[in-house]
């Protein structure tokens, strides 16, 4: 039953070697995109912040708005868990996990929960903020393995016009 | 050495090659106030910690106890730092002994009840047919917390919401947003759970040598993989409050050090480098927290060398470890007071060998 799930593990870990505070492999762009569900650009509408029931863990929503849905369907409005935030005069954040502005373009990356929310894909190799038609990927507190290859024609998680992310999301197989 | 000599010394690493040191500091979150963002810093010079490797397994360490040992020993690198043979900070951690602990985060009304945690998880909380698990309780806002279903098997949450199944370690980091002072730090890694033919987690090692496990490393002894020290010593710079090196502000890059550094965002399998600072990495902590000095802190870019209206903070008591409510007074490991009472003196005599 849970054997594909070990099977992507394993490959996981024989093809990648380990980063620190982040995910294994270093993703291509068209690695991102196959293994999302959806991959939107889109404004970040408003931001709500959540606490654990416990109140120790600071939980972000983020509400976007797709204005192009370059993979899969999206709805016309989803909402972006990730971890970290600010409540009540205290702030806390995952190491590597992205974080959101109110009104900032964004292309996510993004798979769909069973609860309805999206999670970004890749921690913040699966955000780009976009610029001025310039797309960059939040990198911030990131680790990314040297040894993993990516494919050839592919590119990394990094800086570049938003037409080029655009055309390599739509291309990816 | 008088407080002094060591701040002297802390002041000659940092004066001469001030543009040419590449340590970025993490900052309090940009997209809320204040504005710039703060860097975040510790007040205490000595915080707390315990270690939760009571489900380590794997042969890659010899057992909880050597995996528990190779966390303990990572953070030294860091309190140890010295310039041209000096002592040049006074940043200690110690060390309140073994938890059974299995909890993040901050809890703002029980101050005293926080611990700075380095836990072990075992095995993927998905694979757990429990409904705390599968269908988890709802926040406020109706989305799933997965505390309970950590707490009970202290799993690695791979449904939550930014634990990956291939990530190796995570640190959360709290402060206080007004000042950027950091109130709670925790580190998770992802364990391997123990099964060879359905393997989840990280195949975590302790052996110092240069000899690679094998791809699927399972059961391996004797080899290094991800080794423990490694991965420890990188997540204790964030800890203090650092950044990586070759980053800067939001998405910017920044300078990286020539030297290399422990704080470098990259890693290979079987890398043991980050198991010893470099020159960059121990300026970051001795700038940052000097000997006999005050700590530094401020609104900044991110970047070295911008350090615009510093706030210079005064040492201030040691963080006190943890009162045990979750583990009984002499559960496993013996946490509180008791691990405090066996503390107590490697750390005076810590502090008296600093003295000499």
């Amino acid at each position: 039953m849970h054997t594909p799930r070990a099977i992507a593990s394993l490959l996981a870990l024989a093809l990648a070697g380990p980063a620190l505070g982040s995910l294994v492999e270093a993703s291509s762009v068209e690695d991102l995109a196959r293994r999302s569900d959806t991959v939107v650009r889109g404004k970040v509408e408003r931001i709500v912040y959540d606490r654990s029931a416990d109140g120790k863990r600071i939980f972000t929503y983020a509400e976007v708005v797709p204005s192009g849905v370059w993979r899969g369907a999206a709805p016309a409005r989803l909402t972006v868990a990730v971890s970290g935030g600010v409540v009540g005069g205290i702030g806390q954040r995952v190491i590597g996990a992205p974080t959101f502005t109110q009104g900032e373009e964004v292309v996510l990356f993004l798979s769909r929960s069973k609860w309805g929310d999206y999670r970004v894909r890749g921690l913040g190799q699966g955000k780009f903020s976009v610029v001025a038609g310039q797309a960059r990927p939040h990198l911030e507190g990131l680790s990314l393995s040297r040894r993993s290859a990516l494919r050839a024609g592919e590119r990394g998680a990094e800086p570049m016009a938003v037409e080029e992310l655009e055309r390599r999301v739509r291309a990816a197989r | 050495m008088s407080r002094l000599l060591r701040a002297l010394a802390a002041c000659a690493l940092l004066a001469p090659a001030a543009s040419a040191l590449a340590f970025a500091r993490a900052t309090t979150d940009r997209t809320e106030l204040p504005s710039p963002a703060l860097d975040l810093w510790w007040r205490p010079r000595q915080i707390a910690f315990q270690v939760n490797a009571s489900d380590f397994v794997g042969a890659g360490c010899a057992g909880p106890e050597e995996a528990a040992a190779a966390v303990r020993a990572s953070f030294p690198a860091w309190q140890d730092a010295a310039s041209g043979g000096v002592a040049c900070t006074d940043f200690m951690f110690n060390d309140c002994g073994a938890t059974t602990r299995t909890d993040l985060g901050y809890d703002q009304g029980d101050p005293g009840n926080n611990v700075n945690l380095v836990v072990f998880r075992r095995g993927l909380c998905s694979l757990h047919a429990d409904p705390l698990c599968q269908n988890p309780p709802l926040t406020a806002r109706g989305r799933p917390d997965f505390s309970a279903c950590i707490a009970k098997y202290n799993c690695w949450a791979d449904d939550d919401r930014d634990h990956g199944s291939n990530t190796i370690a995570l640190t959360t980091v709290t402060w206080l947003q007004a000042t950027g002072e950091i109130v709670d730090a925790d580190m998770e890694l992802n364990g391997w759970n123990g099964d060879t033919s359905n393997p989840a987690g990280v195949y975590f090692t302790c052996t110092a040598t240069t000899t690679l496990c094998s791809a699927v490393p399972y059961g391996a002894s004797g080899c290094a993989d991800t080794d423990v020290q490694n991965a420890v010593t990188h997540e204790a710079g964030h800890i203090l409050g650092l950044q990586h090196v070759c980053t800067g502000a939001g998405d910017e890059t920044g300078p990286c050090p020539a030297g290399g550094s422990v704080m470098e965002a990259t890693a290979d399998r079987g890398d043991l480098t980050k198991r010893t600072l470099t020159q960059d990495d121990v300026a970051a902590v001795c700038g940052i927290y000097p000997a006999g000095g005050r700590t530094v802190t401020g609104p900044t870019t991110g970047l070295p060398g911008q350090p615009a209206a510093q706030i210079l903070v005064g040492v201030s008591s040691p963080q006190s470890c943890p009162v045990p409510k979750r583990d009984s007074g002499c559960g496993a490991g013996g946490g509180g007071a008791l691990a405090l009472l066996a503390v107590l003196p490697l750390a005076l005599r810590r502090r008296r060998a600093r003295r000499s």
